[in-house]
């Protein structure tokens, strides 16, 4: 897959892809006068909520059938987005995948627990991602750093299987070129896991984990 | 690269949802009926199916396709009719108009009335100048708008039409005035007559004064979709979300590739899910999305939604043994080799997927199979060693003896009687068992005994695999296997009527099985002229040789086995019995074996059993003994036995 294709883009090209283009800011001066209205916060999941949680799967075969939203929940822009994607990406179309990565950016809120994050498609059914581990949790004890690197490994695992009809995720997180954790997270596993009761060094190395770290 | 990706997009996997016409889309038959009396009718009641959700047909508010409940559903058709003050009434909620408010408030302006939170309050009885009837009547009467109340739920507002009070009385004939003074209004798509529609469980739920005769009233039925309204919510498109896209995605290209196999699925899928409403199949169809359903296995989610969690035997039956089954029956059926093949392959066939795969209808029974030859070859029982093997449990046979069902009215019996007769609550006897347990082998004993009229419906069975009984449910057999025993071709009618032996002891199997087949091939085709039964059976017709010497040897000898083991283990009665007695024994009942396994089995009862017990309660030997038997006084009448208790052993 080509370098480009995994570049993280901003949040304010995603919302205006998909929602639209924002409203003007005002006039420097014209703020100047009022109180400061809150148009928008950033929201990053905390270290201990980030593998209980993860985006919502997108219903890919209800997006083919449907011009219009059928749960109710999904905003009708976002959703007609889907509906054009979603003969390509049910094809298991690999460029259809990237457009669908540029346009979601299912890592973004990942920002602050790693550099970067790097995704690949071996195949329809697999990816892999590769995510450069953040200095900030890599310098503590070993076992806290394996519960973080298996942490983001499992969110950012679930939350490309929410958004790609993919079976498995191999998840490798690094640092400085080498590997710290490599591990495959499989579809039909995590399909029966209670994601609130598990520890995520725990489940990693059930699943065939090896750490490094 | 865009433009490429869209042209992807609209390949011929999917093709864009095509707009449809009205004349084109399937409209189903109450929808027209709506269409049509809605212009001349100010009175409609709709009846039946009420609660469900019904996919919307035509081009208008609603995407056409999408499963919208009932008043949404009038909602968008009486709003794309022409009507522009639609309202909901309840007696619990009074008027309300979820979809568009604005539509209420124009409909209290129009009645005078005010609308409060999205709702007009008013009860259904009552004298006040505001309860629902009065305001329904103003609206039907006046010309600016035309205007369209529908009371949900009407079912409810009186407790029963025998037990209505004077106020009950009062409100319906109310609701008859203002249908009688209806008016009609110009709207953009036309004239339009106010419409007053009722939404009914049942029509006996209202007086029955309020309908019947009244030439204001119609009524229309809703029934569950029909075939084509279910085979079209599985087609297209709509298809794709029954399952998980990761589902989807991988299973895909193979029906891609073969899509008769997928039509083939359809059709399947269709067939089992008749009687089912709309949203019974759309919750089919969410469960089949969470479960992550293969899209092969699509007809096992309509078993999981009709039984819950079961596990199917088929799915779980183990290779291993059925690999060693020939053995396993051997032990239970002796001297009968060429038959347990033939029998054997046939299961092997339905394990394996393969039955059927040169017919249409995927949802024929597993298995059939008919059993001939002689009496007590051991037909019955390979039926219930199978029972066995398939399910775990001999239970899993379920039996009918033909010879009870001799009548022209017995399919009755078997399918339930019609309504109106007596047994109608009581189901059918076959049809109540498939529903209870669909994994079962059926044996329908001496099928010849049966009346011809038996042989239709099973004619019906054995090609369609399902079967309407008499309280139109229908019961699948596709999980089962059939088997037909007969004694057909063992004996034949000379020039005089008269039975004569068609085959004997003295022939080999090869000229028995070929004689057998002959006699039920000339019973169908020639004696009862329904040679298409036979076709239906196919090559299935398994012939049961007769019980030799050496078979007979082995039954005997697994019988009292069986006789000492049990006493062992009941009683701790240990028996010998000497080589000279069984000797004796052995020539008493290898006699003769004309009738077969089960004549041995009489003679081991009338030689051993019954004088064994004789003895034992004369001796009263009871319990923790050993007896040896050594010789049978068979002159004596009754048979005796000459037993005596070994001495060490011998009970107080």
């Amino acid at each position: 897959m080509p370098e480009q294709n995994t570049r993280p883009r901003a949040l304010s090209d995603i919302v205006n892809d998909l929602w639209g283009t924002p409203a003007s800011p005002e006039p420097a001066a014209a703020v100047a006068q009022h109180t400061p209205k809150k148009v928008y916060q950033s929201t990053f999941p905390p270290f201990e909520q980030l593998w209980k949680t993860a985006d919502e799967t997108v219903d890919w075969t209800d997006a083919l059938a449907s011009a219009s939203p059928t749960d109710g929940l999904t905003s009708p822009r976002l959703w007609s987005f889907f509906h054009e994607h979603a003969g390509a990406v049910l094809k298991g179309d690999l460029n259809a995948y990237v457009e669908v990565l540029h346009a979601a950016n299912p890592l973004g809120d990942l920002a602050p627990y790693a550099v970067s994050f790097d995704v690949e498609a071996e195949s329809a059914d697999r990816l892999r991602v590769t995510f450069e581990g953040s200095p900030a949790y890599l310098g503590a004890a070993e076992k806290e750093v394996r519960r973080y690197l298996a942490g983001v490994a499992l969110r950012a695992a679930r939350d490309l299987m929410a958004l790609l009809p993919v079976r498995a995720v191999l998840a490798e997180g690094v640092s400085q070129g080498k590997t710290l954790l490599s591990v495959e997270f499989d579809r039909d596993e995590l399909q029966k896991v209670r994601f609130s009761f598990i520890d995520p060094e725990t489940f990693a190395v059930a699943c065939g984990g090896v750490f490094s770290a | 690269m865009r433009l490429l990706l869209f042209c992807a997009i609209i390949s011929p996997m999917e093709p864009c949802k095509k707009k449809v016409t009205h004349m084109e889309a399937l409209v189903p038959k109450w929808h027209r009926e709506l269409e049509l009396f809605s212009t001349v009718k100010p009175l409609l009641i709709l009846e039946g199916n009420v609660l469900d959700q019904y996919r919307y047909p035509v081009t208008g508010s609603i995407p056409i396709d999408e499963l919208a409940p009932l008043p949404k559903y009038l909602h968008g058709f009486l709003s794309d009719s022409g009507y522009d003050a639609v309202t909901f009434y309840s007696n619990l909620m009074g008027f309300m108009n979820p979809f568009a408010p604005a539509c209420l408030d124009h409909y209290a302006r129009l009645t005078g009335v005010k609308a409060e939170g999205g709702v007009i309050p008013a009860e259904f009885k009552g004298n006040k100048a505001d309860t629902a009837p009065n305001i329904i009547r103003r609206a039907m009467s006046q010309r600016q708008s035309a205007t369209a109340t529908v009371l949900e739920l009407a079912s409810h507002y009186i407790v029963t039409p025998e037990r209505m009070d004077q106020q009950d009385v009062n409100s319906f004939n109310l609701l008859l005035q203002a249908a009688l003074s209806a008016a009609t209004v110009r709207t953009p798509q036309g004239r339009r007559q106010n419409l007053l529609i009722l939404l009914v469980n049942k029509l006996n739920d209202l007086p029955a004064w309020f309908y019947l005769n009244n030439p204001l009233c119609k009524t229309i039925r809703l029934e569950a979709p029909d075939r084509e309204e279910r085979k079209r919510l599985i087609s297209g498109s709509a298809f794709a979300t029954f399952f998980d896209s990761t589902v989807y995605r991988t299973d895909m290209p193979f029906y891609e590739a073969h899509p008769e196999e997928l039509e083939r699925l359809r059709e399947k899928f269709v067939g089992l899910t008749e009687g089912l409403t709309f949203t019974e199949l759309d919750a089919m169809r969410r469960l089949s999305k969470q479960e992550r359903t293969p899209i092969r296995d699509l007809c096992q989610v309509v078993d999981l939604y009709k039984y819950g969690i079961r596990e199917n035997p088929w799915a779980t039956l183990s290779m291993d043994s059925l690999r060693h089954a020939r053995e396993d029956f051997e032990k239970r059926i002796k001297g009968q080799g060429a038959a347990l093949e033939r029998t054997l392959d046939v299961v092997k066939r339905a394990v394996t997927g393969m039955n059927g795969l040169s017919s249409s209808s995927t949802a024929k029974p597993k298995g059939v199979l008919f059993f001939a030859g002689p009496t007590g070859t051991g037909k019955t029982e390979t039926a219930k060693a199978l029972a066995e093997k398939l399910f775990g449990d001999e239970s899993a046979c379920i039996r009918f003896d033909m010879s009870e069902y001799g009548q022209s009215h017995s399919d009755q019996k078997l399918m339930g009687a019609p309504p109106g007769y007596v047994g109608y609550e009581a189901g059918g006897q076959l049809t109540n068992a498939v529903k209870k347990n669909p994994f079962a082998i059926l044996l329908f004993d001496e099928i010849e005994k049966a009346h011809p009229s038996i042989l239709d419906k099973f004619l019906q069975i054995l090609e369609d695999g399902r079967l309407t009984d008499g309280q139109g449910h229908t019961v699948y057999f596709s999980e089962t296997i059939i088997i037909f025993t007969s004694n057909l071709g063992i004996y034949v009618k000379d020039e005089f009527g008269r039975r004569q032996p068609n085959v004997t002891m003295d022939m080999d199997y090869n000229e028995v099985e070929s004689r057998v087949r002959g006699a039920i091939d000339e019973y169908f085709k020639l004696e009862l002229g329904r040679p298409e039964i036979l076709n239906r059976i196919g090559e299935n017709v398994v012939v049961f040789d007769f019980i030799r010497r050496e078979a007979g040897e082995a039954i005997l000898r697994a019988q009292v086995d069986k006789i000492v083991r049990r006493m062992e283990e009941q009683k701790r009665i240990h028996i010998d019995i000497t080589d000279d007695a069984y000797s004796t024994l052995r020539e008493a009942a290898l006699r003769d074996l004309s009738n077969g396994g089960r004549g041995i089995g009489n003679q081991v009862e009338s030689l051993l059993i019954n004088p064994l017990s004789r003895w034992l309660f004369d001796h009263e030997v009871l319990a923790d003994a050993q007896v040896v038997l050594e010789g049978f006084d068979l002159a004596a009448r009754p048979p005796c036995v000459c037993c005596r208790l070994k001495e060490e052993d011998c009970h107080a």
